[in-house]
């Protein structure tokens, strides 16, 4: 069970510099998950999101590197932790051959605060049959149900990998609008995964994004939003200025275009500039593509 | 562990009922239509570790193991799960394959000993749990399809071993002998508890050896 005299902010999870090494890859990663937030991990596919979350929930293990859960070292979240935290993987899921209401069944038996009545509720909210084995339904229904899944037991926390990916604009939606009525409890968190940028910049706290197992960038996504900006720039006006707070470059036709983590500062010093506010797929295209300075 | 019971026997019940109802017919079938009224529990040594192993395939199904170990079950959880519904499940079965080959037998009106049946049913009880602790471990280290083309060269193996040991018994006639004599003085029942206890230790090392490959394995 989870310790509950942890305060709003505290450190739930820390991994620090957790490595895994396969043949063409490696990870390296440190991050923290803070109690009453929502940390988002997004990186192209294959950056290394899955490997970690496999890391933090033991199904493979790590070769170095050192993992702390409540301010405790483990090597993955122990089995009495688990009690308290709903699941997403995005490759994996109840077998296919079961139906909601063996799924039902079966997380009775193993969470004692299983809701049974509102895990219906929801699949018949959601459109979920509840008769029918898994492997036959749609994409959107499989993912909807994993996420019903995870939620269906009191968690306080969420570990989520891709929990939208495969998914239609509208399913999204409904997805994240059952996320944003989840953190509605300052109690709870979440650590969700994702290569769709949009869907971490309506509901995440701060963002980690992660390259070729490696966390390129960590940033609270206010002020991602806020402060970071792609100046568009030519050469000569790239060699005049200032280029202490320029974090990548990329090559252009018209020159360079910069990524920038203090989009005041060009704006104040350098009001000719052609500086605009960066999405984050914008600023992960910079990290991953562009030549890093900072 | 009730978790895992639930899951396996639900999946069981949806995808093996067909194999269920064709056991318990085969059963029936063979009672009346052969003078081998024992062929029926023999028959169960194919359909339990038939069973068996198809649960460990639907958990794998579509990478479904990661996800497995990513719930409040341990690895040593999940291998116990599958021991006990190896035992269990067998010992069940056993009971009523043995229960319904007898009252068939007497139906048909054959001349059939309690005792004939108890012992058929304690050899097929030990030879199903010998093929369980083997093809276990085998499967949940290599996966359902590695591991069936393992019990496939280990069968050969040991028929192609087979002619050999046919051999080596005429060359030792006299130490055969001996063993022989040794075993009538020592009782059938007592061999068969014998057989059994080490067949049961056997299981466990086959565990202990499960339990720690799948500590292993990665997802």
């Amino acid at each position: 069970m989870m310790n509950e005299n942890m305060t709003l902010g505290d450190p739930l999870l820390i991994c620090r510099q957790v490595k895994k090494q396969y043949k063409d890859f490696s990870l390296d990663c440190s991050l923290t998950l803070k109690k009453g937030t929502v940390t988002g991990l997004i990186g192209k596919n294959g950056a290394g999101k899955t490997t970690i979350f496999k890391a933090i929930l033991g199904i493979i293990h790590t070769d170095g590197g050192q993992m702390l859960w409540e301010g405790k070292e483990v090597p993955y979240l122990d089995m009495k932790s688990r009690f308290s935290v709903g699941v997403v993987l995005s490759d994996s899921g109840f077998s296919g051959y079961l139906t909601p209401s063996d799924v039902s069944a079966i997380m009775e038996a193993m969470y004692p605060t299983f809701d049974k009545k509102d895990f219906a509720e929801k699949c018949s909210r959601f459109s979920i049959p509840f008769n029918k084995k898994i492997k036959d339904f749609s994409t959107g229904m499989k993912a909807k149900l994993k996420v019903l899944t995870a939620l269906s037991h009191k968690t306080k926390l969420l570990i989520l990998d891709e929990p939208t990916s495969g998914l239609d604009v509208i399913a999204r939606d409904e997805i994240l609008q059952l996320l944003r009525e989840y953190m509605e409890n300052e109690e709870h968190s979440i650590l969700i995964s994702s290569h769709i940028s949009s869907d971490l910049e309506g509901l995440c706290d701060e963002i980690y994004m992660i390259d070729n197992g490696n966390v390129i960038l960590h940033e609270d996504t206010d002020v991602l939003l806020d402060e970071y900006g792609i100046l568009k720039i030519t050469a000569k006006e790239y060699e005049a200025m200032d280029k202490k707070y320029i974090l990548s470059i990329k090559e252009e036709a018209f020159g360079y275009r910069c990524l920038t983590n203090q989009k005041a500062f060009y704006q104040d010093n350098y009001p000719s500039l052609t500086i605009e506010k960066g999405s984050i797929d914008e600023l992960i295209l910079m990290m991953v593509s562009g030549k890093r300075i900072a | 562990m009730k978790a895992l019971f639930i899951k396996d026997l639900r999946i069981v019940m949806k995808q093996q009922r067909f194999t269920l109802i064709l056991f318990l017919g085969v059963i029936i079938l063979l009672t009346f239509a052969t003078d081998n009224p024992f062929f029926g529990i023999a028959y169960l040594l194919f359909l339990i570790p038939t069973i068996l192993l198809s649960t460990i395939g639907y958990d794998a199904f579509e990478n479904g193991m990661a996800y497995l170990m990513a719930l409040p079950v341990s690895r040593k959880t999940y291998v116990k799960e599958k021991y006990v519904l190896a035992v269990g499940g067998s010992f069940i079965i056993n009971v009523v394959a043995s229960v319904l080959t007898f009252l068939l037998a007497c139906m048909r009106g054959m001349q059939i000993e309690v005792t004939d049946v108890l012992i058929c049913s304690l050899l097929s009880q030990i030879l199903v749990l010998i093929y369980s602790a083997l093809i276990l471990p085998v499967n949940l280290r290599y996966g359902t399809e590695k591991g069936r083309v393992i019990m496939i060269i280990m069968a050969v193996c040991i028929g192609a071993s087979g002619p050999f040991v046919s051999s080596l018994a005429e060359e030792q006639n006299s130490t055969l002998l001996a063993l022989k004599e040794s075993i009538l003085r020592f009782g059938l029942v007592n061999l068969l508890l014998a057989i059994l206890f080490l067949c049961i230790v056997f299981v466990m090392i086959s565990y202990y050896v499960a339990v720690k490959w799948l500590e292993k394995k990665e997802y």
